[in-house]
């Protein structure tokens, strides 16, 4: 699957790449972008948590008639994780009377906070000469996150009868690390300045989850999410 | 002087003889070509193209080509010129060793170019023909990466080395690799790593360094994991320095509370109780617990170089380094002892085609003794450090322990004679040294001390000390010549002789102690400073051949491997009655070490898809051979008082030692030990995607055999089965029993310097498979006629001052007899295999030839454990270095440098996921499991200031290492599985009253901020 998507993106890339003149009568510009996103993580990530909102801002800088280069953060938070509603199993002490049990108080969130850079590489014809420019985009960045599991009952405690004051400190994932991302958008021009743009991105980020697998959450190691949003720019 | 050349030829015609064919060595130099033409494009013949500065040139030939051997790594400056043409100078022309830099020239007509005309050289995106996966560092790149201050880091931001300095490559550790230094190997068969000596280098020193991380040419052997290249630098034209020096704040360096406070202690740190506070040592007198200010230290860090011409033909290049770091943890002193690196080049042109080198390096540096010794400890009471739980805490500076001086020396003399413009040889002599020296060594371990409350150390004697001297002495011998255009022919010759011993002790107690060594014929008088001595030898021919869409680098190679010295055929000989103690075992039966002979193929292809694209293929063979201290280790153990065995009052030095038994523990040397071996498969791409920007994907398959079951300790149980006492005895010895196979992906994504950054990635996906191919067990028996020759007895007995074996009866013999055969038919009986048909562990079958009557039998295939854990590791690891450099005008005007210009930062990221581990799953059944990810980042941000016409510059750095306080830790019990928990349950009744004990226990550092001054001229 990751030999595909490899294969896949050198591809598109290279098509990309190969297609692209610069005009010569071009003035660069800058312009600021704001975005909204679904943020949907992808594969061992989804397993602990589900899509919610992402929210960034941009500085563009639009270099050449087919690329642009964005400056980008983002801030993404998924609420309300699994592990919340996960069961565990536990027996009394000295019985093999094996029984679920939920921690009613168990809280379980993700927060995001991305710094990153993305090259956008239109395909077709050069500006001003069509409303609709689809392209591709690849970036890279600093993604920080943290993760908080906070009411959590102990399932290794021993006794006659679960005690749900013994809890796991709250605890979690913190990390600082990078990724990428690559996707394919169109961007709607209303005019010289303005701007709508519609945006489908992949994310891979060199993360990790801890494995809790008394909840039945294993290990999850790199991170994958999809994000489908809109972003408006404005270009001075 | 013809006469002499003549000599000098006729010598080199009868080494070609000797070795069967042409002959060269390691590469530390690479190649220019390419075509000189007119504006029509028609080619010139008689072109002259010459390497400014460095005596090098080349005419082209009928069809206007060109080439120029032997050109240092670097960048250079090319000119071609032609009567009735102009001159054309192209700067900028980046010569790598070992690869072929093409430059094509254009000349136009005297009447068209008034001036000579300087372009700056375009480098080639990719390098067509790389046949392997070869990285190449330059000095510029170097430099560009000012954080890093080892060559490990350099190394570690390659693909495929694994990110944590260890030169990890591929799944294969350091003592796999191979270390050049000008094109010097590092040898290591005689016992000491290659690693230390080699990463100690000064990175200023530094011109270019290469890895060699999937296969290698021909003319690298005696290496399975990869060849680092490292080439130092060459005076220049001009003088030039540099001065650097950093400065490391005090402060915690460790995470978690301060030692004095640590958790860890629970209740037995009595802080404000003053009986306790006040507790005296009722030997020194001292007061036993006081705080050590061991964060209050800063450190200091200076490095040094200064290069330039002593004559117009000759030039000096030195380097030197001083280290003064403060420790993280209380330790023996405030600061690292002391210790220098220094590196030394002399460059000589003694005509235009006569080139001498004069180099090497030394280091030296000393420390405390801190109680351990041959991988085992007696640090209680020895040393003040966190050993023995932390109990050792409140000792004084200092150690009982004494003290130890390292010492390592290379030097070399290098002569490059170019016979013609398609020939030239060099030849290379070189002595290394490596040297540890003891002093204050106490004449035995004292019994352990503690305070009052018994829980903290006092001090005491410890005897464990390590001592060794070993020196190699190494000749090469190199030749190429380019036979046809097509046809660049390397061959050579090495050949090194060593003399090298190494002694180790512990007294683990008052009352037992161990000793491991290897010296000459196992020292008999007692004397262990005599050394074995070693050859090995290699013998290699390549053919670099280079067509039109295709590059081969095909070669093969001879490796030899003599150990210079005798050995137990039989192994578990020291269990026996008659050779159980060190004073016997001297007199046992001592055979030759087979010599150890490997032939290695190697096959390189490079195909150029474009102008901006290559594929290539590598296959190869790579063997290395066992070290001394594999092979003819001896360790014994026993308690301390020698036995005057002469009765003359006194320990004379053969008495020493000598009531030592044997040790079951540490495994022994086994001189039957084969080289272990590996083949390996690539194939890869290069692309330069666009503009800077180039990709690197390989693809890899490595499998290697014949490995050794554990390094120095440990081994596999081998067994004398004694027919008189009717015994099992059993001992450990090295075995070549393990094999891996090794696969993965390696990535490489990269930009060189333009538009004010670049940035340099790699990333590796890796899948690991091993096991046992053998099993213990190998038991050995005497036969009837074995014991009737008279090497079988009981005891000894002294006769004038000398032990001398009772020899035993004919009845004993008789009866001895009987039984060592019934012992072999109940084998045969039982099914196991005879003489001959061992099973996978042959390696003693050629020793036991020499032994006569002894048999040697491995257990049949059912109780071996043969196979191993498919998918054991998986692994990966990566690092991204990016660079940013303002331009000099950026900002406000000052003088004529803008304010915020030649502002650099270069920030390094790296990762590396954990290891694998068996988890037990509550429900049953075990399964693998992953430790936690390792991710750390470090930042250098510095300002450099330009005066004196740009010749002299100021750089001020600040270094933050751990940038992001990244705090990663080690988990691999169930309690990480099951509940994600890094600390002790909630349930811990002392974790609750005392906190986390190991809250110490994170990776790494806590964010360290260094300050720095580099001054250039």
């Amino acid at each position: 699957m990751i030999r595909f998507r490899s294969i896949l993106f050198s591809g598109v890339l290279v098509l990309i790449l190969g297609g692209i003149s610069f005009a010569q009568d071009f003035t660069p510009r800058v312009g600021i972008a704001g975005n909204v996103s679904l943020n949907m993580p992808v594969l061992g990530l989804r397993t602990w948590f589900t899509q919610a909102p992402q929210f960034g801002v941009n500085i563009v800088y639009h270099r050449h008639a087919r690329i642009e280069v964005e400056f980008e953060y983002h801030h993404a938070r998924f609420d309300g994780g699994s592990l919340e509603d996960a069961e565990f199993m536990w027996a009394p002490t000295g019985t093999t009377d094996l029984q679920s049990y939920q921690s009613p108080n168990a809280q379980s969130r993700m927060r995001f906070h991305s710094f990153l850079v993305n090259g956008v590489f239109f395909f077709g014809k050069q500006l001003n000469e069509q409303k609709a420019r689809p392209y591709f985009t690849f970036g890279s960045g600093m993604y920080h996150y943290r993760t908080t599991e906070t009411g959590l009952i102990f399932p290794g405690q021993t006794g006659n009868a679960l005690d749900s004051s013994i809890v796991l400190e709250p605890d979690g994932d913190v990390r600082t690390t990078v990724g990428i991302n690559f996707g394919l958008g169109v961007a709607f021009y209303t005019s010289d300045r303005f701007a709508l743009d519609l945006r489908g991105r992949y994310h891979i980020i060199i993360g990790q989850l801890r494995p809790m697998e008394a909840w039945g959450l294993k290990q999850v190691f790199p991170f994958h999410a999809l994000d489908l949003g809109i972003r408006v720019k404005t270009y001075f | 002087m013809r006469e002499s050349k003549r000599i000098l030829l006729w010598c080199m015609a009868l080494s070609l003889v000797l070795f069967g064919a042409d002959l060269t060595f390691t590469a530390t130099t690479g190649k220019i070509s390419g075509t000189v033409r007119d504006a029509q494009g028609q080619p010139l013949p008689g072109a002259n193209v010459v390497v400014k500065g460095m005596r090098l040139g080349a005419t082209t030939d009928t069809e206007g080509i060109y080439f120029i051997l032997t050109v240092p790594p670097g960048v250079h400056t090319l000119t071609a010129s032609l009567v009735g043409y102009g001159t054309i100078s192209q700067t900028d022309v980046k010569v790598a060793v070992d690869l072929t830099t093409t430059v094509d020239f254009t000349l136009e007509e005297i009447a068209l170019q008034a001036t000579e005309l300087i372009v700056i050289a375009e480098r080639p995106p990719v390098e067509p023909d790389k046949t392997t996966s070869k990285y190449i560092m330059g000095s510029e790149d170097i430099e560009s990466l000012p954080i890093i201050r080892s060559v490990s880091e350099l190394l570690a931001l390659q693909p495929g080395v694994l990110p944590d300095g260890n030169d990890m490559i591929r799944g294969t550790g350091a003592a796999d690799v191979t270390y050049y230094i000008d094109g010097i190997p590092i040898v290591t068969t005689d016992g000491v790593g290659a690693f230390d000596r080699f990463q100690f280098q000064n990175t200023s020193a530094v011109q270019e360094l290469t890895i060699l991380t999937g296969g290698w040419e021909a003319e690298y052997g005696n290496a399975q994991a990869g060849i680092i290249n490292l080439v130092t630098r060459d005076a220049g034209e001009n003088y030039s320095g540099q001065l650097e020096y950093k400065f490391d704040p005090s402060g915690k360096k460790h995470w978690g509370n301060d030692v004095y406070d640590a958790p860890q202690f629970r209740d037995e740190l009595k802080w404000g109780d003053a009986a306790w506070e006040n507790e005296t040592d009722p030997e020194t007198g001292q007061t036993i617990h006081q705080r050590v200010d061991y964060t209050g230290a800063a450190g200091h860090f200076i490095e040094a170089n200064l290069s330039g011409p002593l004559t117009p033909d000759a030039g000096l290049f030195v380097s030197t380094r001083f280290d003064r770091s403060s420790h993280s943890f209380p330790s023996s002193s405030s600061h690292t002892p002391g210790n220098t690196r220094n590196t030394v080049k002399l460059n000589y042109n003694v005509s235009d085609n006569v080139k001498v080198k004069l180099g090497g390096f030394y280091h030296w540096s000393k420390g405390w003794n801190n109680g351990t010794s041959l991988g085992r400890s007696a640090t209680a009471g020895a040393i003040r450090s966190l050993g023995d739980g932390g109990r050792n805490i409140f000792l004084p500076e200092g150690s009982a322990a004494g003290r130890f001086t390292d010492s390592e020396s290379l030097i070399y003399a290098s002569l490059t004679h170019t016979l013609s413009p398609k020939t030239f040889y060099e030849a290379r002599i070189s002595r290394s040294f490596s040297k540890r020296d003891t002093s204050d060594i106490p004449a035995a371990t004292q019994p352990l001390r503690r305070d009052a409350a018994g829980y903290f150390n006092l001090p005491r004697d410890v005897r464990a000390y390590e001592i060794s001297e070993r020196a190699r002495y190494n000749f090469k011998f190199d030749i190429s010549s380019q036979i046809t255009r097509g046809h660049l022919v390397k061959a050579g010759i090495d050949f090194t002789y060593s003399d090298a011993w190494a002694f180790g002790e512990i007294g683990e107690n008052e009352s037992r102690r161990v000793v491991a060594f290897y010296s000459k014929d196992g020292a008999p008088d007692g004397n262990f400073q005599r050394g074995i001595n070693p050859f090995q030898w290699g013998l290699y021919l390549q053919d670099k051949m280079e067509f039109s869409g295709m590059i081969v680098n095909a070669g093969v190679r001879l490796d030899g491997f003599h150990n210079g010295e005798k050995g137990s055929a039989v192994p578990p000989f020291e269990t026996s009655p008659m050779y159980n103690k060190l004073r016997y075992f001297r007199n046992a039966p001592r055979v030759d070490a087979d010599a150890k002979i490997a032939f290695s193929p190697r096959l390189g292809v490079s195909h150029p898809i474009t102008a901006a694209s290559t594929i290539r293929f590598f296959y190869g063979r790579f063997y290395k051979f066992p070290n001394l201290w594999t092979m003819n280790r001896q360790v014994w153990v026993g308690s301390f008082p020698d036995i005057d065995i002469n009765g003359n009052g006194q320990i004379d030095p053969e008495e020493r030692y000598n009531d030592l038994g044997k040790e079951n523990q540490i495994g022994v040397g086994n001189i039957a030990t084969p080289p272990e071996k590996t083949t390996s498969f690539e194939v890869g791409t290069d692309w330069n995607v666009v503009s800077d920007y180039t990709l690197s994907l390989t693809a890899y398959y490595k499998t290697v055999d014949n490995q050794l079951s554990t390094g120095t300790t440990g081994g596999e149980t081998t067994i004398w089965q004694d027919p008189g006492t009717g015994r099992t005895e059993q001992i450990r010895v090295n075995l070549s029993i393990m094999y891996e196979d090794i696969k993965g992906i390696e990535l490489g994504f990269q930009k060189r310097f333009s538009n004010n950054f670049a940035f340099q990635t790699s990333f590796n996906a890796q899948w690991l498979s091993g096991g046992r191919a053998g099993g213990a067990g190998d038991r050995f028996f005497p036969d009837s006629t074995w014991v009737a020759a008279g090497n079988y007895w009981f005891g000894y007995e002294v006769q004038n001052g000398q032990e001398v074996p009772i020899p035993l009866t004919q009845d004993e013999i008789r009866e001895i007899g009987s039984k060592a055969n019934q012992l072999l038919r109940d084998i045969r009986a039982g099914g196991g295999p005879s003489k001959g048909q061992a099973g996978p562990n042959e390696h003693f079958l050629a020793a036991i030839e020499k032994e006569p009557g002894i048999w040697a039998i491995t257990p049949i295939l059912s109780e071996l454990n043969i196979g191993g854990i498919r998918g054991r590791d998986r692994t990966a690891f990566g690092s991204v270095a990016f660079l940013y450099r303002t331009p000099s005008n950026w900002g406000p005007m000052v003088g004529e440098a803008g304010l915020f210009g030649n502002i650099q930062a270069n920030m390094i990221y790296r990762m590396q996921t954990g290891s694998r581990f068996e988890h037990s799953l509550p429900e049953g059944g075990v399964e693998e499991r992953n430790e936690p990810l390792r991710t750390w980042v470090d930042l250098n941000a510095q300002k450099t200031f330009y005066g004196l016409r740009d010749r002299f510059d100021a750089t001020l750095f600040v270094e933050t290492y751990n940038l992001f306080n990244q705090k990663d830790r080690r988990a691999n019990n169930f309690d990480y599985i099951q509940w994600g928990l890094r600390r002790p349950r909630p349930t811990d009744q002392l974790y609750r009253d005392f906190g986390d004990p190991n809250d110490r226990a994170f990776l790494g550092s806590p964010r360290q901020v260094h300050l720095g001054l580099r001054l250039r001229f």
